[in-house]
């Protein structure tokens, strides 16, 4: 290790962002690090990583790589020794950085307890809706306290605006993929897959919710719509008044501002609906994680650059120019993040944001969640076509005899991808 | 020091050593590395036989993936060929104007390629505002809304209309290359003959230009088999309901999402060989006719 954590020089960073590429060079530069920033998209990311892990050859190797948390899984699918990066709990507690990161945060970038990256972000998730149209309609979503609340209020808003002669929508919600379900099952405590590689698809937690939402997404309590495809187009949903309510992760509010300035001063933000008392406010929807490769000859000098690019006073700095909450709890009071907001009628965003991290679900990401949550997507496909056909009564059970073919299945997967093991 | 007789017999090698090294390090050993790998488990070292290969032929998945390939490979062509060939008889006729300019036209939407076409068809058929949505709504005074993108039914829809934008003007310009080396005075001569549109097209403009469309089935086949960009640009992966799977968005899945690079290898080779029983079979029809 240099003497005094002297800064590194010569080193490369590789991120699939090209946000966080802007900001690291900032960084670096502020740091005076003379630092290569690569912006590398996500897959060639991954195979670029791969390669390093089979080739004996450390030259070019990155100090550090950012990693999206839907590529994280398939990195640990083997023991402690094969996942490609350096554990860093230790260095994290020797540090005093641990008990300072998200603890909810810190197990998706965990196998068997070993932390293997830092977490670079938290992104609770909230309800955003237009309160002009909701107010409108004398509806206040923010005593909605269950997702059936909310389901209940979203029909007489529908209501409303058909006799207005509208054809609004009360929410944006993926029809057909099973994302919302698992930031849903996040709240309620459940993982489709658990930290030892068990599905937990059979859980009857796991029904109820599908059968929540599907019911939300078809037939004739419909109360949603699919966002527009394309980059931001979701916002201009919302702008166009073709839906009122979305759900929004803090990096979604960036997106709001770029996309539908216009509705300044019509949006409010609350906390997300839950299933039973004890269920979590809010959930987290993506992040990023940044870790050392294993195949670095000098991981000491890329932990002095971590510490120098991500946790380090300039990099609390750049990242109160965002709304994206950073993964270090005390960041979150920044007096920044605690501003009205004017897009949302003065209301401090940064601070609701902050409130909602505090009580995020832990997050589990295996091999198979991806996996996992593909099934629930054919399970929701299923319980649609049924709802479609007028086939809503029994729905809970058929959906739960759905989930345990799929538990079977992903089981069976399971069991495969550990042949040889 | 080397004999004259040894230097002439190493010239053609060192001549062809350019050439063989790279194919050896870029077609031959990956090719031999992946059906390698496609007999080892997920940690590449274990020897597990033709597990992978029984693990796809028991994986319902994958046979979805596969009706769901083999469905769009027909749809595609079944529409193509017949639009490439009618378009191509439409644009070399006399009597159109403007032809050079609509050939032209119809090409171009093959130059942008699929990446462009996944992005527009994306806007075009976007539900609520895309100008196939406002259409609709034109014609039937009210709002119209249809799942392009987001209903299991329609997601392969979606892109085989995508497909075909991308690809008819194309096939339309080896048809009518085909067309323009038909002798014109077998056409008169036919005319002479008594023989009638329907008669002309059926016994001199079919068979001259059968090689063509045999072409362009094959390489229509081969590319649909290979169906991957459009879905993943359309739906960002494999579609409502997984409509719009197919067997290279199994391998992708299974090498790049689940890390399982022996299975991703073995799905690979499984494609081949169904690549090889389609190009086979069109090439035995089309050597049974060239015998006829």
């Amino acid at each position: 290790m240099r003497a005094g954590g002297a800064p590194p020089s010569g080193e490369t960073v590789w991120t699939f962002s090209a946000p966080h590429a802007a900001e690291l060079r900032d960084a670096a530069r502020s740091a005076g690090l003379p630092v290569t920033i690569s912006l590398v998209a996500s897959r060639a990311l991954d195979v670029r990583l791969q390669s390093l892990t089979q080739s004996a050859s450390r030259a070019d190797v990155p100090a550090l790589v950012e990693i999206e948390i839907g590529s994280v899984g398939k990195y640990f699918s083997g023991s402690l020794a094969d996942v490609p990066f350096v554990p860093l709990t230790d260095r994290l507690k020797r540090s005093g950085w641990l008990g300072r990161l998200s603890p909810a945060r810190l197990t998706a970038w965990s196998k068997d307890g070993e932390v293997f990256g830092v977490p670079l972000d938290v992104h609770p998730v909230s309800l955003t809706y237009r309160k002009d149209l909701f107010d409108a309609a004398d509806i206040d979503l923010t005593n909605a306290t269950t997702w059936s609340d909310l389901h209940d209020r979203c029909l007489l808003f529908e209501s409303f605006e058909r006799s207005q002669g509208r054809r609004t929508r009360a929410m944006q919600l993926p029809s057909g993929s099973a994302d919302v379900i698992a930031m849903m099952l996040q709240q309620r405590g459940v993982n489709p897959v658990d930290s030892n590689n068990h599905p937990q698809l059979t859980d009857p937690r796991v029904a109820s919710t599908i059968t929540q939402y599907a019911r939300m997404v078809a037939g004739p309590r419909k109360i949603s719509a699919d966002a527009s495809p394309g980059p931001g187009r979701w916002a201009d949903d919302l702008e166009r008044g073709d839906v009122a309510a979305v759900l929004t992760p803090d990096w979604a509010v960036d997106d709001l501002r770029r996309h539908a300035p216009q509705l300044a001063g019509k949006l409010a933000m609350c906390r997300l609906p839950v299933f039973d008392r004890s269920d979590h406010p809010t959930a987290s929807w993506g992040g990023t994680m940044v870790a050392i490769p294993r195949a670095h000859p000098n991981p000491d000098d890329a932990w002095t650059l971590l510490k120098r690019l991500y946790l380090s006073n300039i990099a609390r700095e750049a990242r109160t120019s965002s709304n994206v909450l950073p993964a270090v709890i005390d960041w979150w009071d920044e007096p920044a993040r605690l501003n009205p907001d004017p897009l949302f009628a003065g209301q401090a965003i940064g601070a609701a944001y902050g409130a909602l991290a505090r009580q995020l679900p832990t997050r589990v990401v295996t091999p198979f969640t991806a996996t996992a949550t593909s099934a629930m997507s054919l399970v929701l496909y299923r319980a649609t076509a049924a709802i479609e056909q007028g086939n809503d009564q029994n729905l809970e059970a058929l959906i739960a005899s759905w989930l345990v073919e799929a538990d079977a299945d992903l089981q069976r997967r399971i069991a495969f991808a550990n042949l040889g093991r | 020091m080397i004999s004259p007789q040894a230097r002439r017999s190493l010239t053609p090698w060192t001549m062809l050593a350019p050439l063989l090294l790279l194919f050896a390090a870029f077609f031959a050993y990956p090719l031999a590395r992946s059906l390698w790998l496609s007999f080892h488990a997920t940690d590449r070292s274990t020897f597990v036989g033709l597990a992978n290969f029984g693990f796809l032929l028991s994986d319902p998945l994958f046979w979805w993936a596969t009706l769901n390939t083999i469905f769009y490979t027909t749809a595609y062509l079944v529409i193509q060929i017949p639009f490439c060939l009618g378009l191509a008889i439409l644009l070399n006729n006399r009597r159109v104007h403007w032809r050079s300019l609509l050939r032209f036209l119809f090409f171009s939407t093959y130059l942008v390629g699929p990446v462009f076409a996944g992005v527009l068809f994306s806007q075009i058929l976007a539900p609520r505002d895309g100008p196939v949505a406002d259409l609709l709504g034109n014609i039937f005074g009210r709002p119209i809304e249809i799942g392009w993108l987001t209903d299991r039914r329609l997601a392969m829809t979606s892109v085989l209309i995508a497909s075909w934008w991308l690809s008819i003007g194309a096939g339309m310009v080896y048809c009518l290359a085909a067309l323009q080396a038909i002798d014109p005075a077998l056409r008169e001569a036919a005319s002479i003959d008594g023989a009638g549109c329907w008669g002309r097209f059926r016994h001199i403009t079919l068979p001259g230009v059968s090689a063509t469309l045999g072409v362009l089935s094959l390489l229509g086949a081969v590319g649909a088999l290979q169906l991957f960009e459009l879905p993943v640009l359309l739906f960002g992966g494999p579609g409502p309901g997984l409509g719009a799977l197919t067997i290279v968005m199994y391998l992708f899945n299974a090498g790049f999402e689940t890390g399982n690079a022996p299975l991703a290898a073995a799905v690979g080779w499984v494609l081949v060989v169904l690549t090889a029983i389609v190009s086979g079979s069109a090439l035995l029809v089309a050597d049974r006719r060239v015998r006829r």
